[in-house]
């Protein structure tokens, strides 16, 4: 099968510093991905570029087998939904408006969209905050919303290739139990054949997550491979320079990593 | 289905609105009504049911053999007051149109463009053009043509410029946004009383026109070139409304939702820039329209462009309509400036919002 994304050899100088440097990444369809890597290692400008919001230096992003550039944005934007890191809305919608703003890309006509927005809502548990005025909820309440907004955007299948969700930090102001329905959905569009690409912080969010990971140090790629393989002391010590201790979850196997 | 904290019901935050069907057409027989009634009303009165019975009467006999009161009357309605009502109506119509596409151009809510200096930049077009025009061409290139392009081009190099200064990744500062007002506005103040010390008596009087909003030199020119434009603006602006709800999220969330953002700025910019310039070349500076009706439309039917640009046409040609009427009654026979009404409706009202923002901002912790 060909791959949803394909990133070759992508390299990105921002103010004359080089924060990307040859970069290779691919994910299928119903794939979950997690780039990892410290404070400044290139994550957020990696997502940009794959997503083409920024142009790369060099190299070079495919996504359902066609140059990410050639894609009309609004045929892309029915396959391709992005969580940005934090959002700013200063007008007074309600949070099932946001909801629908996701359908914009879309011509299903509003009672499909409506019904769209309800099973999203519900999947990220906000349903009943949806008359609400979004300025006004706590941040994980926002955090909920615009998570269930970009799964409305790719909520069916559309012809024209597999979908691609891309998340940027989705889980930095959610409960625990909000964590865990973040890693459940995470599951369920992979299970739908969704390709999911995240940014973390959280190595064991990303160990339950993720398929595979993609650990960035200074722009560069350094290792990537399944949580197991990726997630050894050695390697974290080198990357995050701390001390880890590694131990494996009882029941999915998945690594924990510990510090000290 | 995961099982999740059971339903809170909604807070005090929960949002009520009014149908915006039902919106649109209560704020659209409420300004045929003030049409109607504002054509009647002023220093010679006219039965405002008699109005459309005269205006058949004039029209079958081509204006030849009416009686001496009919005559007067039609005299009056079509080169006084009808002009003067279509140019308010259209004025306000479009500045409300423009005030709600720059706030959501701008992703701000105070983005008024006689707040951050585009009316400003065009009445110095203006007052420039009238000048240059004077000076070169004599009378004949002070006219409204050279006048209207001035304020199109004052208007258009103000917006491009505060919207360079104002607007980053993360949405649009506030207070850059009215720093730049203030700056531009000073730069309008001093072109302005540069232009008395080259401009003859003729000039400086029209150009004092400029410096606050007055449709006293309604004619059916003026009528024209203003329906021309807003017509324009009511058939282009709504084709864009889903872009502008996309873009309240962010210009990089608007692309992720397919929109072509580039192209949509520069689009949204010269047709705002449009219309407030030509506003300001026929009406001169109706401050605060494009900001009040905006905001009360957003209260009532909520943020969504694509019933706030129709409730808000509607409701600035109302405001206008409502407020030109006050200015050339209340002091009658004297008339006053209808930039006064609406600076004097619309400072208290910005002051409010500010209030409102600030307590927004303490609420947040920010």
């Amino acid at each position: 099968m060909a791959d949803l994304l394909w990133v070759r050899g992508l390299s990105l100088t921002l103010g004359g510093v080089e924060c990307l440097d040859g970069i290779d990444l691919r994910l299928k369809a119903g794939e979950v991905l997690a780039v990892l890597g410290p404070n400044g290692a290139g994550k957020t400008s990696l997502l940009r570029c794959a997503t083409g919001l920024w142009s790369p230096a060099r190299g070079r992003v495919e996504f359902n087998g066609r140059s990410l550039d050639q894609w009309p944005l609004r045929d892309r934007a029915r396959l391709l939904a992005v969580l940005p890191q934090s959002p700013v809305l200063d007008f007074p919608f309600t949070v099932e408006e946001v909801l629908l703003l996701g359908r914009i890309p879309h011509a299903t006509g509003r009672g499909r969209d409506l019904a769209i927005a309800e099973a999203a809502m519900d999947q990220t548990d906000v349903a009943h905050l949806r008359r609400r005025d979004y300025r006004h909820l706590s941040g994980g309440e926002k955090q909920r919303v615009q998570l269930a907004r970009v799964l409305a955007q790719i909520w069916e299948p559309v012809d024209g290739g597999d979908r691609l969700l891309v998340l940027d930090e989705p889980s930095t102001s959610l409960d625990l139990a909000h964590q865990q329905l973040l890693v459940q959905t995470v599951h369920l569009l992979a299970d739908r054949g969704i390709g999911v690409l995240l940014v973390v912080h959280d190595l064991n969010l990303a160990a339950r997550c993720a398929d595979r990971i993609l650990l960035l140090r200074a722009g560069r790629v350094a290792a990537t491979g399944r949580p197991v393989e990726v997630l050894q002391s050695e390697t974290l010590r080198s990357v995050f320079d701390v001390d880890v201790t590694l131990v494996e979850h009882r029941d999915s196997r998945a690594p924990l990593v510990l510090p000290g | 289905m995961p099982t999740m904290p059971a339903s809170r019901p909604g807070g005090e935050s929960t949002i009520n609105r009014f149908s915006a069907r039902r919106t649109q057409a209560v704020i659209g027989f409420l300004l045929v009504v003030a049409l109607v009634l504002a054509l009647g009303i002023g220093t010679y009165a006219i039965d405002p049911l008699s109005i459309l019975a005269n205006l058949l009467d004039i029209a079958a006999s081509a204006g030849a053999g009416l009686d001496d009161r009919i005559a007067v009357d039609a005299q009056v309605l079509l080169s006084i007051r009808l002009p003067r009502l279509l140019l308010a109506a259209m004025s306000g119509a479009s500045l409300a149109l423009c005030g709600a596409v720059m706030q959501g151009l701008f992703r701000n809510p105070l983005a008024d463009p006689s707040l951050i200096g585009v009316t400003s930049g065009a009445s110095a077009g203006a007052s420039c053009a009238i000048v240059a025009g004077g000076i070169w061409a004599g009378q004949a290139g002070a006219g409204l043509p050279s006048v209207a392009v001035g304020a199109f081009v004052g208007g258009l190099l103000t917006t491009l410029l505060v919207y360079r200064l104002a607007t980053t990744t993360s949405g649009t500062s506030v207070a850059t946004m009215l720093l730049a007002g203030i700056a531009i506005g000073a730069l309008a103040g001093a072109l302005n009383s540069l232009s008395g010390f080259v401009g003859d008596n003729d000039m400086l009087r029209r150009i004092s026109l400029w410096q606050m909003g007055n449709l006293t030199g309604a004619d059916w020119r003026r009528v024209a070139l203003m329906s021309t434009i807003t017509l324009l603006l009511v058939v282009l602006l709504p084709r864009d409304s889903q872009a502008l709800n996309a873009m309240l999220l962010g210009e990089s969330e608007a692309r992720y939702l397919g929109i072509e953002v580039q192209w949509l700025k520069r689009r949204l910019i010269l047709l705002t820039a449009l219309g407030v310039g030509i506003t300001v070349a026929v009406a001169g500076a109706l401050a605060f329209v494009g900001l009040m009706v905006p905001h009360l439309i957003r209260l009532l039917i909520g943020p969504d462009h694509r019933q706030l640009l129709p409730a808000s046409a509607l409701a600035g040609a109302l405001l206008l309509v409502i407020a030109d009427t006050f200015a050339r009654t209340i002091i009658a026979p004297a008339e006053m400036p209808t930039g006064i009404v609406t600076a004097l409706l619309g400072a208290p009202f910005f002051v409010w919002l500010l209030y409102q923002q600030r307590r927004q901002l303490a609420a947040a912790g920010g």
